[in-house]
């Protein structure tokens, strides 16, 4: 197993992300190396699945998308998390045509956003923190004041 | 039946999972989670709370009595209140917490004296001061005022909107 695979293999078994299944903040949907599906709920209840591609775990930060794990492929755009002001800067279907989120722990939205990593150096990718850092700012924005109650799910 | 008991503590560098009995009594799981501690630390004199409890773990009173979820959420610490400070716009609040008391019990109590609307407050955060960590909600104050200070300060500073 490769060293990348192998690190993402402990840190979904850690404690720290096992605590937040069980706080009912996410659950691990499937792993299918690169690929970590993960089911992240809203304050509503709702569960929105997130694909994360994890190579170069942790090293490089993973860049992930809600996905449709049924027809494998990108949620469609009506079904993602909708919302205002932080909701839709963050989960913007514009950016890179939804495929990756526009958050400064992701590996694709950092690119070209050098600016980002002293604007919100709380939000950087630390590898230390792991794959639960991406998923603890997407629990944030799914529970914010700017999160309104979708029409569907795909959990 | 066994419980999973998730511990933190301002000794360990990050949270400890261990898998106990649920008829397991309080002094039963403090020799369990003092097993988790580094060796050097073992000796100390320490605590145990329970997660957002207002005192410390009862005597003789066993896992599956305190909670029926399946994960129970612990705190370790050597002190029996965290101090904590909480500025914004101006003003300082200050009270005692029990260590096992997440951020996100200090947030609602820290809003609620500032007078935020609930809207509002679901906007902000706490930041430590003189830094840009903001904890996680779920993040154990115990964790961020080791022993002998036992404090912590924060500001309440708006949530990130991503632009740019």
């Amino acid at each position: 197993m490769a060293l990348d695979e192998d690190a993402l293999n402990i840190d979904i078994m850690a404690p720290r992300f096992r605590s937040g299944e069980d706080r009912g903040r996410w659950r691990l949907k499937d792993f299918k190396w690169p690929y970590l599906f993960v089911t992240v709920f809203a304050r509503d209840g709702l569960g929105f699945t997130l694909r994360l591609n994890c190579a170069g775990y942790p090293v490089d930060p993973p860049t992930g998308t809600f996905w449709d794990c049924e027809n494998d492929g990108v949620l469609a755009f009506p079904s993602w998390p909708k919302g205002s002001g932080r909701v839709t800067a963050s989960l913007r279907t514009d950016w890179q045509n939804g495929a990756a989120l526009y958050i400064p722990c992701d590996r694709v939205s950092i690119h070209g956003h050098d600016n980002w990593r002293s604007v919100y150096p709380s939000m950087i990718w630390n590898p230390k923190r792991g794959i639960t850092q991406y998923l603890e700012i997407v629990h944030d924005l799914l529970h914010s004041r700017d999160y309104a109650c979708a029409e569907t799910t795909n959990s | 039946m066994s419980k999973r008991v998730y511990i933190q503590s301002e000794m360990l560098p990050d949270i400890r999972l261990i898998e106990v009995e649920e008829t397991v009594d309080s002094a039963g799981l403090m020799a369990l989670c003092i097993a988790e501690l580094p060796s050097e630390s073992r000796e100390e004199e320490v605590f145990l709370f329970l997660e957002d409890a207002t005192d410390e773990l009862p005597a003789g009173a066993k896992l599956i009595e305190l909670t029926e979820e399946q994960g129970v959420h612990i705190h370790v610490h050597r002190c029996h209140h965290i101090k904590v400070t909480v500025r914004f716009g101006g003003r300082t609040i200050e009270r005692e917490f029990r260590p096992g008391i997440t951020v996100g019990t200090v947030k609602k109590w820290a809003v609620r004296e500032f007078g935020m609307p609930p809207p509002d407050a679901a906007e902000h955060v706490l930041q430590i001061v003189g830094t840009s960590d903001q904890p996680d909600v779920a993040t154990h104050i115990g964790t961020l005022a080791p022993y002998p200070k036992c404090a912590v300060a924060f500001d309440l500073v708006p949530s990130h909107r991503v632009q740019g």
